[in-house]
């Protein structure tokens, strides 16, 4: 009912009732009439009945039949009667007429088994008379005219079949005039909905026009009374929304300018390139910084298609990269490049970017073009794959390193175990290198390695990776060789050796080499087995007399094992399992005022063998060579938190509780599962990570950086801290510090022991100390051996110090850990 | 149309007691009021019309008379006190005439409205009976003679005349015939057996008379034969003679008879007597004093026959009957 319109509604108010009571009037008229009909029919019938009762009373008691007769056929023909009778008191027939045409169909059938007969019996009694003035009080004895009530009876059979044709004609012509009339007044009903309603629907027309946003819609104010006012109200209410809106639109496009003014401002000082393109990637607007970058003034690129300006090739590969601005556009997708693209400049000239394309879309989420962001990314790419180069190559030879060796050597036994390979590992270890260092010195010995490096080199094929391994020790993994072959190549390696003579002024030096080769099969499980293997095979070599190659066999082992390298391979395996490992710690003093007085140590681990205690510098190498680093440093963490745990540190208030310093190797950085071990064990123990700091080397941080960050951004969330260790041995980059998210900067030992002789060592460790700080940094300088140095640091400004001069080590077990 | 006859003659009557009583008071005698006990038999209007009247009436007495006036219910219950002081006690109807005859009383009695064969059949059985002189039966039906003459007068072409008689009117056949005898005329009668045969027999006798005299026989004449009756004779066109007021209003040609004012106007006359002769006897039975001929010109006029006007045949009557 409420979704109906007035003019429905008007209808209905008019018709509804209108047709009820035409429709109760029809039906009370047809009643009434059709009762009309049946009285009329039982008149007649009673009518004829009484007539006839009355007309043949003499007749019935004189029995005459023949006037009896006469009578009812005069009554026959009306059409209502189907039969008349008239019989006596004792139900005898006295005379009987059936209507005409009736006669034979009555004659067929029972007259009474029709069902729309009607049976009227009328007792035929004499009328009474009174004839005696007086009252008869007594009755006579002889009572002659014992006369009963009713002499006879008139039987008449009536049919209501006319009664009912008329009936259904009676309805038909109700229902008809009912029809006419509801038609006529519908009709008429219309004509004045339509009169009502045209005013107004011309009004919600206009109005929804108005809704729409028309609003220079106007009514005309034609109609009177409220309708008139109406429109009025209505053309009033748009004017009113006209001139609303249109100082909206003003301040709109007074607001858009300002925000376009500073989107514009702002595109125009990025310092990143932005280029906007419509939909079919026809660049629209270049601002200044893309403009430099592509070479192109904004003029000359607005109207170019994108990639006639921005025109790019792999940064690795240098194949052509069409920018795929319209799958952008076309798919809403984002676009970031993981290979570095190089922009080829207006000028020919490329320069590394990185670049990020998006789609740009309308109110209506429809794409209208994108827009694509550049930087030059040039300095910071070749930092990167310098940092790369680094962490993988020898700085003297330019060789691969030994972690990049073992990296292709651990490749090398998974394609021996997959791919049914053949490779051959041949270890070179020069023999005469130590007398050419000592008697010529470092930068000869430097220059021996680099030319024999070149030398061995060419003994090689483009394929086999040839590696500095460490101090005179050189690798080769003889790529897809067998044995024999890999043999003469390593044979063809000594011959060159031995013929090569090292000139270094006027000292001519010959160098040999100690070959061992290891064929390298599905037995060997791991890359430690792979290298115990090539050392043994070298250490026999030089065993048998140096200057010659000896194949590895099972039996080099027992030799190798007397090897000292190799007893602290096995010393430091024991000592994993036997858990002879000690835990030491180490205070880390502050040396400024104003620096938190908590407790701060650095974990350190001992090994004992008998009485004997050795510090990692003892063992390291061995455990860094034959990949043992990660055990360590998973026992280090381990035994560390369960100590802290069983001196209840966790239950100290975190502010007061002591700081502990945990190193980690590069190795331990590299494993996948790293990340699990260590977040698993800080759980378990319920230790604060506030409470603990990472030490990691530069070294070690780059040989894994990507793996390094994402560590150290992960403990960090957690509340670990990180300090950067040796800080000033190695590549000493301070490029570093800005890619490393660490805390602190443990300044290396040995320029902190020699600063206080050389002024050169002093000034790199200010200079480290003032960039430390300027990165908001804590130091920490370490090897704190001298009082004297305390001082000099302290006047320096370095934060922390650590040392014999300052603290002593002490057994973790029997630390106090109350708060000094 | 009926008119009351003879006015004149009744108004002679009364002028000749009145001169009576005129004649005691001049001789100085005074008497004292009388008291009349009116026992109706019911109050029906026929009665209540007698009792009128003879309230009107009894103011015409010479002496100052009382009317006091019981139903026969309430004379039943309170015979003893009703009949205290009663001068005269006149009943009205057969139940109050047999309640009066049952008692024993010496003052005048007057029993009106007593049909002539039910009169019989009681002075049979005792019950109404007036011997004593001062106690009179006045008949309710007229004279066979005034009747036979009256007929004859109105209708002097009409010589076949029919009777319908039954067991209880043949007392009054045997009157009739000898009284048809002295006069000259021819009754025919027509005995009904049954009353369903009576129509049938009736249309079969009418063909053969020219008028019916109706008796007074409630067994053939009464409420629901009169309608077949009068059709039937209506139907041959034969007249009837009849003997109420209510049978010419019927249908029935014409007919002679008396009404309750007359019948009290009788009564009054023979209380009058008394009063001016003490000791008068009265007729044990009398016969209707006054009388009124009816005549439903309507019907007459349907038949096509001519009657005499109503005056010019009283006047005959009266002639003749004198």
């Amino acid at each position: 009912m409420t979704n109906m319109t007035i003019k429905a509604k008007a209808l209905l108010i008019s018709l509804l009732p209108l047709t009820i009571t035409t429709c109760l009037l029809s039906a009370g008229y047809i009643w009434q009439r059709a009762n009309d009909i049946d009285a009329s029919l039982n008149n007649t019938l009673h009518n004829a009945a009484n007539m006839i009762s009355s007309a043949g009373e003499f007749d019935v008691l004189s029995k005459n039949q023949r006037a009896l007769q006469q009578l009812i056929d005069a009554y026959a023909t009306e059409k209502n009667i189907v039969r008349i009778q008239i019989v006596d008191k004792k139900e005898h027939l006295l005379a009987q007429s059936i209507s005409v045409g009736t006669e034979k169909h009555y004659a067929k059938n029972n007259v009474t088994q029709e069902s729309n007969l009607i049976i009227i019996k009328k007792p035929i009694s004499p009328v009474a008379i009174e004839v005696q003035d007086y009252e008869q009080e007594v009755k006579p004895a002889f009572n002659l005219t014992n006369t009963p009530e009713s002499i006879g009876f008139v039987i008449i059979t009536g049919t209501s079949r006319f009664a009912q044709q008329q009936k259904l004609l009676l309805l038909f012509q109700g229902l008809v005039f009912t029809l006419i009339a509801v038609i006529i007044t519908a009709i008429f009903a219309y004509y004045l909905a339509q009169t009502l309603i045209s005013p107004l629907a011309n009004i919600a027309n206009s109005v929804a026009k108005i809704a729409e946003g028309q609003l220079n819609q106007r009514l005309s104010e034609d109609a009177g009374g409220e309708i008139g006012q109406l429109q009025k109200h209505i053309n009033n209410m748009a004017t009113a929304l006209e001139r609303a809106r249109n100082l909206e639109r003003k301040q709109a496009e007074h607001l858009l300018f300002i925000e376009k003014s500073k989107a514009l401002t702002t595109l125009e000082s990025l310092g990143e390139g932005v280029i906007t393109t419509d939909t079919l990637g026809v660049i629209t607007y270049l601002n200044p910084a893309a403009a430099k970058l592509t070479g192109f003034t904004a003029e000359e690129a607005i109207g170019n298609h994108l990639n006639d300006i921005f025109r790019t090739v792999n940064a690795h590969t240098r194949q052509a990269f069409d920018y795929p601005i319209l799958s952008c556009i076309e798919f809403g997708t984002v676009i970031r490049h993981d290979a570095l693209l190089r922009l080829i400049r207006r000028e020919g000239d490329e320069i590394v970017i990185r670049d990020t394309a998006t789609t740009i879309r309308d109110q209506q989420q429809n794409a209208i073009g994108a827009v694509l962001i550049f930087d030059d990314f040039t300095s910071l790419h070749a930092m990167a794959e310098r940092l790369v180069y680094q962490a993988s190559h020898d700085d003297l030879t330019g060789l691969v390193n030994r972690r990049e060796f073992e990296n292709q050597l651990e490749i090398s036994l998974q394609e021996i175990h997959q791919l049914n390979a053949v490779h051959v590992l041949c270890y070179i270890d020069l023999d005469q290198f130590k007398i050419v260092n000592d008697t010529c010195g470092h930068v000869a010995g430097d220059e021996l390695l680099r030319q024999l490096a070149h030398l061995i080199k060419g003994k090689i094929r483009s394929q086999d990776i040839l590696a500095r391994l460490g101090g005179d020790e050189f690798g080769v993994i003889i790529k897809d060789c067998p044995g024999d072959k890999a043999k003469a190549v390593a044979e063809n390696i000594l011959e060159a050796l031995s013929h090569f003579v090292f000139i270094w002024g006027d000292r001519r030096q010959q160098v040999g080499a100690s070959i061992g080769l290891v064929t390298l099969n599905t037995t060997q499980l791991s890359l430690t087995d792979v290298l115990i293997a090539a050392d043994s095979a070298c250490y026999v070599a030089k065993e048998q007399g140096r200057n010659r190659i000896h194949i590895y066999t099972s039996t080099d082992n027992e030799l190798f094992k007397r090897r000292g390298e190799m007893q602290w391979f096995y010393r430091i395996k024991e000592s994993l399992q036997n858990k002879t490992f000690e835990l030491y710690v180490q205070r880390i003093i502050p040396l400024q005022a104003g620096i938190p007085k908590a407790n701060h140590y650095e974990v350190l681990l001992r090994l004992r063998n008998g009485d004997n205690l050795y510090s990692p510098e003892v063992f390291l190498t061995t455990a860094e060579r034959y990949n043992l680093m990660p055990q360590i440093d998973r026992w280090v963490i381990e035994n560390t938190l369960a100590t802290l745990r069983d001196k209840a540190i966790h239950e100290q208030p975190v502010d007061n509780a002591p700081r502990f310093n945990i190193n980690l190797s590069g190795q331990s950085l590299g494993q996948e599962d790293f990340h699990e071990f260590v977040h698993e064990k800080l759980i378990q123990s319920k230790i604060s990570p506030s409470l603990i700091t990472f030490e990691i080397t530069e070294t070690a941080a780059i040989s894994n950086l990507t793996r390094a960050i994402a560590f150290m951004k992960t403990f960090r969330d957690l509340g670990c801290q990180f300090a950067l260790d040796d800080f000033g041995s190695g590549l000493s980059s301070f490029g570093y510090l800005t890619t490393l998210p660490v805390d602190y900067i443990k300044i290396d030992g040995n320029l902190i022991s020699a600063m206080m002789t050389s002024p050169i060592n002093y000034s790199i460790v200010d200079a480290i100390n003032r960039i430390a700080h300027q990165m908001h940094l804590i130091t920490i300088a370490e090897y704190v051996e001298d009082k004297m140095l305390i001082e000099r640091l302290r006047a320096m400004g370095v934060d922390y110090g650590q040392g014999f001069a300052l603290a002593p080590l002490e057994p973790m077990t029997t630390l106090s850990m109350t708060s000094r | 149309m009926a008119i009351a006859f003879p006015q004149f003659f009744r108004h002679h009557c009364k002028t000749t007691s009145g001169l009576i009583l005129s004649l005691c008071f001049v001789t100085g005698t005074v008497l004292a009021q009388q008291r009349i006990l009116l026992i109706q038999s019911s109050t029906e209007p026929v009665y209540a019309q007698f009792t009128q009247a003879m309230r009107e009436q009894v103011k015409s007495l010479k002496i100052q008379t009382e009317l006091q006036v019981v139903t026969a219910d309430e004379f039943s219950i309170n015979t003893s006190s009703s009949a205290i002081k009663v001068d005269y006690f006149i009943a009205a109807g057969v139940r109050a005439s047999q309640l009066l005859a049952g008692l024993s009383s010496k003052k005048p009695q007057l029993m009106a409205l007593i049909p002539a064969s039910l009169n019989e059949s009681h002075i049979k059985t005792n019950k109404i009976r007036c011997q004593t002189g001062i106690c009179s039966v006045i008949l309710l039906d007229q004279p066979i003679e005034r009747q036979l003459q009256l007929l004859r007068l109105a209708l002097p072409q009409h010589k076949k005349i029919l009777v319908i008689n039954s067991p209880h009117s043949t007392p009054m056949t045997a009157q009739l015939t000898r009284i048809s005898h002295q006069l000259g005329m021819k009754l025919n009668y027509l005995k009904i057996i049954s009353d369903e045969s009576l129509i049938g027999q009736l249309t079969q006798e009418l063909p053969d008379n020219d008028i019916v005299l109706a008796l007074p026989d409630p067994s053939i004449y009464n409420r629901n034969t009169a309608r077949p009756i009068l059709l039937a004779t209506y139907k041959y066109g034969v007249p009837i003679f009849a003997y109420s007021q209510s049978f010419i209003d019927a249908g029935a040609s014409l007919g002679i008879y008396t009404t309750p004012e007359q019948f009290a106007w009788q009564c009054i006359d023979l209380i009058a007597e008394s009063q001016a002769q003490p000791g008068i006897h009265w007729p044990p039975e009398a016969q209707p004093k006054y009388y009124t001929i009816g005549i439903n010109s309507a019907v007459v006029e349907s038949l096509g026959i001519k009657i005499p006007a109503v005056q010019y045949l009283h006047d005959q009557l009266e002639r003749i009957l004198q």
